[in-house]
């Protein structure tokens, strides 16, 4: 008598590929994490303390050809050779302040303008980046009054407000402010 | 990965919806651009959603993950080829945005429309390169929630996240409480780091705070995204 065989109808490969996949589990190889991102995370740590130390040892910013000064200096400087401060309230995540930069201080003769007429002092804001400013930083804010970037400021040695530019609406608007400033400067 | 990645391009690119709210994005972001805009704000987050939302959790939604899975494929190969396909479609995202700005500001040209034109086609360039670290910061945040929520619950869970962080500073600060505020601005400044890509391609220095902030970030939400994925327990066909 012919034996009857009864045989599994075969398994498809993508069944066999999950049924694979069950039995390994989540402890599996396949759930192996590549060590490149270990080392990319250790890269990414060293850098953002090498960031964070690059940073605090800037004492004093640097942009374009203006020569800016700290704002204690400036104001002593205002005070012996009698010309008014330049107050630049800036921040470095702030796109307009850059237009700023790139349009006015990179430009020689917005340079020479400031270098002839006022003491510059650039007054970079930390909040976001270090969630907080210096004393210092923190004062002349509040002084003045500055809730956007960039703020202009031009003060008489004793901090009197004489002319205000705030936000960037491009070089005219530029300069009008330094003409009215020197207007005002002069009278 | 690489299949990984031209199977996510392949949906993308399948999908009327996808190309319809990517063109849109793209007309409204060259707009920007031709106004003078010096940021994309917006429109850049929006791409990033319309690219990246989901990018694990519909997989996973559809059974295809665990097919794709039975395979003798790492995860982390599935889950990197994936977000790699979504820096593709970004670049090629702001890529068309700058090209179609240079277009209009082109046409506007020809047809004598020039008097109220703000655009510099070499700032424009600027802003597009810029917004691009910041799209891939986005889309990592979004993959890493895409590994554990389902649908669309990664936008949602960034939307919220997005409020509570820039809220926490203000709400604290209305408070009077200076020490609460000052801990939301730096959990802010650490958690969803902006970068200072405007300050860098303007000619600022590459070693700010900032920029070691943006690269812990992505590294940790890219780590984080990888190991949680790795623990996840897959049911095919229950998510």
């Amino acid at each position: 008598m012919d034996r009857i065989e009864t045989r599994e109808p075969p398994a498809s490969d993508d069944a066999v590929h999950i049924a694979q996949a069950e039995s390994r589990g989540p402890a599996g190889p396949q759930t192996r994490i590549p060590a490149i991102l270990f080392w990319i995370v250790a890269a990414a740590i060293a850098l953002r303390i090498v960031t964070a130390f690059a940073d605090r040892s800037k004492e004093t910013e640097t942009a374009g050809l203006v020569k800016w000064q700290p704002p204690g200096r400036a104001l002593a400087l205002a005070g012996a050779i009698r010309r008014p401060v330049l107050y630049d309230f800036t921040a470095a995540w702030c796109p307009p302040c850059r237009k700023l930069d790139h349009e006015g201080w990179e430009d020689d003769e917005v340079a020479s303008r400031i270098r002839s007429g006022f003491i510059p002092s650039r007054i970079v804001d930390r909040q976001r980046e270090d969630g907080k400013n210096t004393e210092e930083i923190e004062a002349l804010q509040q002084r003045y009054k500055v809730e956007v970037f960039p703020t202009l400021i031009v003060a008489d040695a004793s901090g009197r407000e004489i002319a205000r530019m705030t936000g960037y609406a491009g070089r005219p608007q530029l300069d009008a402010f330094l003409k009215e400033a020197e207007e005002k400067v002069r009278r | 990965m690489i299949e990984s990645a031209r199977r996510l391009l392949d949906q993308k690119f399948g999908s009327l919806g996808v190309w319809i709210s990517l063109v849109a994005l793209v007309l409204l972001g060259a707009l920007l651009l031709v106004s003078g805009q010096t940021s994309m704000g917006l429109v850049t987050v929006l791409g990033v959603f319309v690219v990246t939302a989901g990018i694990v959790s519909r997989d996973a939604a559809s059974g295809a993950l665990q097919m794709i899975l039975s395979r003798p494929i790492l995860r982390a190969q599935y889950l990197f080829g994936r977000y790699l396909a979504a820096l593709t479609l970004m670049a090629g995202f702001l890529a068309s945005v700058f090209a179609t700005a240079v277009l209009i500001d082109r046409a506007a040209a020809l047809a004598g429309w020039t008097g109220g034109s703000a655009f510099l086609w070499q700032e424009g360039l600027r802003v597009v390169v810029s917004e691009f670290p910041r799209a891939a910061l986005d889309a990592a945040i979004l993959l890493f929630f895409s590994t554990f929520l389902r649908g669309l619950g990664d936008a949602l869970a960034f939307v919220l996240c997005g409020i509570v962080l820039n809220l926490l500073p203000q709400v604290a600060t209305a408070l009077r409480k200076p020490g609460l505020a000052r801990f939301g601005r730096r959990l802010l400044a650490n958690v969803a780091p902006d970068g200072a890509w405007s300050s860098i391609f303007h000619g600022g220095p590459i070693l700010q705070a900032a920029t070691g902030q943006w690269a812990l970030a992505m590294a940790v939400y890219l780590l984080l995204a990888s190991i949680v994925f790795n623990r996840r327990e897959l049911s095919y066909g229950q998510d």
